[in-house]
């Protein structure tokens, strides 16, 4: 069923529009406090909105219009399940009566939601588990089993609040492969710091930053081209803003930089240009003799961070991945005044 | 040297527990007296005499009667003061934990004008032809009165530590606020539930100010164990060291079951991290 979705809480600075297809999975990225979880808790029907107003199908969440008395769905006749972080699975009850605690609760008779909920743990393959109870079982177990009752009350929308980060990095990869078997085909709308999650789960993105909706699109157009800082930082891209001009993007600063246009924009147009880190070179003094189509920007190092087998060198405006030994050679510490040059062919320009 | 069990440093001065000792001599050391003065020759006798019999068995069927009252009308207490906010809601708690700070004797004369021949709703039931002043219901009435804030405020703090996430979890999968009471917030606070009732009847059947007031002591009817102890030491104070000692008996069993379910309580909420 699809989702349309519009509401302002005003003490949180909130206010977003949001609308999903009928079996369509959409996440939502944003910076810590942007949001995301108000909009969860807002759509279950946990918290409610000063205006706006939601539909899942047929059916009004609620339409609080901004004078007189609106009308309001409690949570639990919304068909709106909410997978969190925890899995809070209840303490007090096995793990089949845990999944069928949701078919068990909409009348549904004792026998009939046992074998729809040992249909589900098989589904995630927990069937082993049923007889256990919550405390005994791993991290990744118990998310598994807190799909399988999410999903055993048949909601007409799924909800899912950082399903994966409370889990170990060693499980989280199995737990998200069957994330995204059981997402298919399902209306959900899933909350997500990792962009991995918004890869492998998602048809689109949603990015939320200051109770506000910023970017939106297909996950990998708006990860590619991102058009905030937080996009490109979550898609590991350098982004510079600027306007659009027949030989480049002028950036806020003021520089020209060479770019290769994706699609033609009009001279003038708001641009930005996206480079990869592992495509800036990183030099102690300024390069000369550079081929003609290489930008040059100098910088200050704040911040070196290791990953792996290369260092990320930050500047106020640009990353850039280089060796160890050339961080040696270069005798980089922040603070460190640099140059920075990458080609204009690496740099993808695209109107924002 | 004298063996000593490995324990992680305390760092606890050496006054602190001088004091704590003389603290803990405080309390034991009146059960022990007590204890020295009962005559065992007639001590089974002393307490199956008639009057004794008659005290006791009241004593526990007005206790238990309060006991049930007060889950009846103390679990819903609790979770209107735990879960939901309104305008005076302190004032409020302030106002049903009061009975746990006034004297006893005090509720009993707050009781018999509201219950009494002559009270603010005594009046209305003399109509009918109900008379509760001075009868076991009054027992109970008083009992309950002062057990009430017992079960209140030990269950009110178990759902507060408990938390509405479980209960969030019950709606979002379709259950009604009913149904996630019944079958999530009631068997998550049960261990709560259960060490509040077993403090509410200790208090019940040691309820001795407001019952003296209220119903008065007449055998059978509204003398419970604690007035008989208070009238036996007047005639017959080995009978009274002997009443005095079933109750120490009994209060101790109390003691035990409600150390149980608290230790119970919170076991089980935590979950297990990646293993």
């Amino acid at each position: 069923m699809s989702l349309s979705f519009e509401a302002a809480v005003r003490s949180r600075g909130f206010d977003v529009e949001l609308a999903v297809e009928a079996g369509e999975t959409v996440a939502i990225l944003g910076p810590n406090g942007a949001g995301k979880s108000t909009l969860l808790t807002l759509i279950a029907g946990l918290l409610t909105p000063d205006t706006g107003s939601a539909q899942l199908g047929e059916r009004v969440l609620f339409d609080v219009p901004s004078t007189g008395r609106g009308r309001w769905l409690p949570p639990h006749r919304r068909g709106v399940s909410l997978l969190a972080q925890d899995a809070l699975l209840f303490p007090h009850l096995s793990v089949l009566d845990n999944v069928a605690f949701g078919p068990r609760s909409t009348g549904m008779p004792r026998a009939a939601a046992l074998a729809r909920a040992a249909t589900w743990l098989e589904r995630v393959d927990a069937s082993h588990l049923g007889a256990r109870r919550p405390a005994q079982l791993s991290g990744g177990q118990a998310q598994r089993i807190a799909v399988a009752r999410a999903l055993a009350s048949e909601p007409a929308l799924l909800l899912l609040d950082e399903p994966l980060a409370a889990l170990d990095v060693s499980v989280a990869p199995a737990v998200r492969r069957m994330l995204r078997d059981v997402l298919a085909d399902r209306t959900a709308i899933i909350v997500t710091h990792d962009v991995l999650d918004a890869f492998t789960l998602a048809d689109r993105v949603v990015i939320l930053e200051a109770g506000r909706v910023v970017d939106a699109g297909a996950t990998r157009q708006v990860l590619d081209r991102p058009a905030t800082p937080f996009a490109a930082g979550l898609a590991s891209l350098n982004l510079i803003t600027g306007t659009a001009e027949r030989e480049g993007v002028r950036s806020s600063a003021g520089d020209l930089i060479g770019v290769r246009f994706e699609r033609a924009v009009a001279a003038g147009a708001r641009a930005g240009a996206a480079v990869r880190p592992a495509r800036v070179s990183v030099w102690a003094h300024e390069p000369h003799a550079l081929a003609a189509a290489q930008n040059v920007l100098s910088g200050v190092v704040t911040d070196l961070e290791p990953r792996g087998d290369i260092v990320r060198v930050r500047s106020a405006e640009l990353a850039a991945d280089v060796t160890p030994g050339a961080v040696a050679e270069l005798d980089l510490v922040p603070g460190s005044p640099v140059w920075f040059s990458f080609a204009a062919d690496d740099t993808v320009a695209y109107a924002l | 040297m004298s063996s000593r069990r490995s324990s992680p440093y305390a760092g606890v001065p050496g006054w602190v527990v001088a004091v704590a000792i003389v603290g803990a001599s405080f309390v034991v050391l009146p059960l022990v007296a007590m204890i020295t003065r009962v005559n065992w020759g007639e001590f089974i006798p002393l307490i199956t005499s008639e009057s004794s019999v008659d005290a006791l068995w009241l004593s526990l069927r007005t206790s238990l009667a309060a006991t049930a009252l007060c889950v009846v009308l103390g679990v819903p207490m609790a979770i209107v003061l735990a879960r939901t906010e309104f305008w005076g809601q302190k004032i409020l708690r302030s106002l049903v934990l009061l009975p746990l700070v006034l004297p006893p004797v005090v509720g009993g004369i707050a009781l018999l004008y509201t219950f009494g021949r002559r009270g603010l709703l005594g009046q209305s039931f003399e109509a009918f032809g109900v008379t509760i002043a001075f009868s076991t219901t009054a027992v109970v009435l008083a009992q309950t009165f002062v057990a009430l804030p017992f079960l209140v405020l030990s269950l009110e703090g178990a759902l507060r530590t408990v938390g509405t996430r479980y209960e969030a979890v019950g709606a979002t999968l379709g259950a009604r606020p009913t149904t996630v009471l019944r079958r999530i917030t009631l068997p998550l606070v049960l261990p709560a539930l259960i060490s509040g009732a077993v403090l509410s009847f200790a208090r019940a059947l040691g309820e001795f100010g407001a019952t003296l007031t209220f119903a008065g002591s007449l055998q059978g009817v509204t003398r419970t164990l604690p007035l008989e102890i208070y009238l036996q030491r007047e005639t017959d104070p080995d009978a009274a060291v002997a009443l005095s000692l079933v109750l120490v008996v009994v209060a101790v069993i109390v003691v035990a079951i409600a150390h149980q379910a608290g230790e119970r309580n919170g076991v089980g909420f935590g979950r297990r991290r990646d293993s």
